[in-house]
């Protein structure tokens, strides 16, 4: 078991010609990623890296059944190619690109909700499934995903696409594997948060514990807190949070568009508060980290 | 002691082999971090070189390997 | 991007805001004139972009033009918050019954936009939240269909109007909205909106901020003399403002967005949310950071070799650490080049000066091999960030 995504699902790559994207398809499919089609308007007929390359989204789905898709389209087109893959009745849409402007973010939530279609992201590296398939860039090489990577009972959810490859190594070296990596997305709106995805953790069968990473600003891990008293959440939750340093330095962005401190808004100390009420246990350093999933685990 | 660049990467080019196409630019073309340099001195006396300052960003991608017809380019890695 | 309140009223006017007859002016002369030929009470305001400024002194009323002018000249002579004030805003004044408050930003957590009215207005709206939690009515807006008169309705009557003013104030409602979804804003406030005894109703302050991200499909800015800039919440060091020009020399990746602290310990560390946690893991263990910076999204060896120039050439540099999570996209052996021509051409011997390095993921292969070469000690992925954060503060207090 795994969530959001396994071996079985038929991947849509739409921007697949740029080189991001083209590297990225390559990626996936050394991991054995089931990718079916990719879509560049006005690109039609070409293949990538054996992929075929269409104009339209419907077409991938009529021909493939593509039912995932990830978009790694410049900002300004981003809210076209999530529109049609919504309204192209695909389940689970991974968005790669940032800076898409917040107005057009709302606008693909608020159509994607109507539809009961999934949104990862935006600014998300991607989802993986050790040992069964990986949408985007996470990872990286195939090489290194397998060395960072390994098949086990951790999920991990992650605001940062680079923290999650990070700690999922830092697991894997101490031998701990993982069940499914989310990043999912630097961005002060994005789809799926903590909350949306604990759930889906709590009725995986090989998720036994879950790692979140987490920042200043926003409200996710409020958000998370608060879901897990209300639905007295049955998995034990460990979460680490990085820039603290940003609570002292209000009105200044750091690493990620949506990491800022504002108005006593968002701050670090509010979020660790905010899950110790909730039962969650908040790691100081990445090495006591460890050790409180090898607790939760034994 | 001070060099500007060249530490890790060495770009060689066969120039007998490479004037054998006229024109190419091939080289100039596809390098992503724009190694090559051509130029088109006079008639019949044209010239591709390698920017010293620009080698050690070669990436190794090898779409200059890939694209030169003459297979005029050499890449070593100094380390 | 902040407005000044200038700005802001020029939108509002352009979309049919009411706002009070407003002059700009850059001199103490030029209010005296304006004051001359308003032939009214005035309000004068400093332009800043930072708020509190009425705490600060930054708003004067005057009676005639020779008072308008010395209280003037005291405005231009303020600094608020870090700001000088260059612009003051001369108003006729006015006489409000009751001062009220409206804004619509975004609420992040059910991500739509939400419109917030008060009957308290003229002050920090945080702060009304706080004492009178009852006296804030919030509304989620759908972002497709926009503030409806019902809902127009509903928020002017939760700011304790009736009547016709209560249908005045829906329809500012209806229109500060389409400011927000036109202009791509963040915020969008009107702070007070003043009911005049006369019966009008006219929004006295106007405070925009459009999204960053969205200002390039503005163009209509530039026909509205809005000039496009960066907001900095801070005036930026002259260590940063180098560090921005090096992540300018060109567009791939990222190494240069940099804050300059008083530390002795340089760092060059991965981007994003793995720079927020290398940062802390070196206060953590006690270490002086003397800059936070970001490199990712693999950026040129040329500009990885810049901004470690520019980092070990900082008076009291004691050593550098360059730490990164696991790599999935930036380069190891690009990184590691940068940084080991910076050191050659600062005539710096690797071996000699005081660096840690910390790296894995995409060719680490080739990065090891380029460090192993210049004998730079290094940590793989065997090692968390936490361990070479603690040896990178080890390495410089056993520093004689």
């Amino acid at each position: 078991m795994s969530i959001l995504i396994d071996e079985k699902i038929r991947v849509l790559v739409q921007g697949i010609t740029g080189r991001e994207a083209a590297l990225f398809t390559k990626y996936m499919l050394d991991y054995s990623t089931n990718v079916v089609g990719g879509v560049t308007p006005g690109k039609g007929g070409q293949t990538i890296h054996g992929i075929p390359v269409f104009d339209c989204v419907s077409d991938v789905v009529k021909e493939f059944g593509a039912n995932t898709s990830i978009i790694s389209v410049p900002a300004a087109f981003a809210k076209d190619a999530a529109l049609e893959a919504i309204d192209s009745n695909i389940e689970l849409i991974v968005i790669f690109t940032e800076r898409i402007p917040k107005k057009d973010v709302v606008l693909i939530l608020d159509f994607a909700e109507q539809k009961g279609t999934k949104v990862i992201g935006p600014n998300s590296l991607g989802i993986i499934s050790p040992g069964k398939s990986k949408v985007g860039a996470i990872g990286g090489p195939q090489i290194e995903t397998k060395k960072s990577y390994m098949i086990g009972p951790v999920g991990i959810a992650s605001t940062s696409g680079g923290m999650t490859t990070e700690l999922a190594n830092l697991l894997t070296s101490n031998e701990i594997g993982q069940s499914t990596c989310i990043s999912v997305g630097g961005d002060p709106i994005v789809g799926m948060t903590f909350r949306e995805l604990l759930p889906l953790f709590e009725k995986d069968i090989q998720t036994k514990t879950i790692v979140l990473f987490c920042e200043p600003g926003g409200t996710q891990e409020e958000d998370a807190a608060r879901y897990i008293i209300e639905y007295s959440y049955s998995k034990p939750v460990i979460a680490f949070i990085g820039g603290r340093f940003v609570d002292d330095m209000p009105g200044m962005r750091f690493g990620h568009a949506g990491v800022i401190v504002q108005k006593g808004k968002g701050t670090a100390k509010g979020k660790i508060e905010a899950f110790k009420r909730a039962g969650i246990l908040v790691a100081d350093t990445l090495t006591q980290l460890v050790d409180y999933v090898k607790e939760s685990l034994s | 002691m001070v060099k500007i660049m060249g530490m890790f990467v060495k770009v060689e080019i066969n120039n007998s082999k490479c004037k054998k196409v006229k024109n190419c630019k091939i080289c100039e073309e596809v390098c992503p971090v724009e190694i090559f340099k051509f130029e088109n001195l006079e008639e019949n006396n044209e010239i591709i070189s390698v920017i010293e300052e620009n080698e050690d960003e070669c990436i190794f991608c090898n779409l200059c390997l890939e694209k030169c017809l003459q297979k005029a380019i050499t890449i070593k890695k100094l380390y | 991007m902040k407005l000044y309140e200038y700005e802001s009223k020029i939108i509002f006017k352009k979309e049919g805001i009411p706002i009070p007859e407003s002059y700009l002016a850059s001199t103490p002369d030029e209010v005296e004139k304006i004051v001359e030929n308003l032939k009214k009470e005035v309000a004068i305001k400093a332009q800043i972009l930072a708020t509190g400024r009425g705490k600060a002194g930054g708003i004067s009323f005057a009676k005639n033009p020779k008072e308008a002018k010395q209280l003037a000249r005291k405005i231009f002579s303020l600094k608020i918050k870090g700001f000088e004030v260059r612009k003051v805003l001369v108003e006729e004044r006015l006489f409000p019954s009751a001062e009220l408050f409206l804004g619509i930003t975004y609420d992040l957590s059910q991500k739509t936009p939400v419109v917030i009215s008060s009957s308290l207005g003229g002050i920090d709206i945080n702060e009304i939240a706080k004492k009178y939690p009852e006296k804030v009515f919030t509304l989620p807006v759908n972002m497709v269909w926009g503030i409806q008169n019902y809902q127009g309705k509903l928020l002017a009557k939760n700011m304790g109007l009736k009547s016709k003013d209560m249908f005045k104030a829906a329809g500012i409602a209806v229109k500060l909205f389409n400011i927000f979804k036109k202009y791509d804003c963040d915020l969008a406030e009107i702070n007070p909106l003043i009911l005049t005894q006369d019966g009008k109703l006219i929004a006295a302050d106007a405070h925009l901020e459009l999204e960053q991200e969205a200002l390039y499909r503005h163009k209509e800015l530039e026909q509205l003399e809005i000039p496009i800039r960066k907001d900095s919440p801070r005036i930026p060091t002259k260590f940063e403002i180098e560090a921005e020009k090096i992540d300018k020399i060109d567009h791939r990746g990222v190494a240069g967005r940099v804050v300059e602290f008083d530390g002795n310990l340089g760092l060059l560390i991965g981007g994003g949310g793995a720079s927020l946690t290398i940062f802390d893991a070196i206060r953590y263990h006690g270490g002086k950071p003397a800059n936070y910076c970001e490199i990712g999204g693999n950026p040129t060896v040329k500009k990885v070799k810049e901004l470690t120039k520019l980092i070990l050439k900082k008076p009291g540099i004691k050593g550098l650490a360059v730490i990164t999570n696991v790599l999935n996209n930036t380069r190891v052996d690009l990184v590691a080049r940068g940084v080991i021509l910076a050191m050659n051409e600062l005539d710096i011997k690797p071996s000699e000066y005081p660096i840690l390095f910390r790296s894995a993921g995409a060719y680490e292969e080739d990065g090891y091999r380029i460090l192993k070469k210049y004998k730079i000690k290094y940590m793989d992925r065997s090692y968390s960030i936490d361990q070479a954060a603690k040896a990178a503060v080890e390495m410089i207090s056993n520093l004689k």
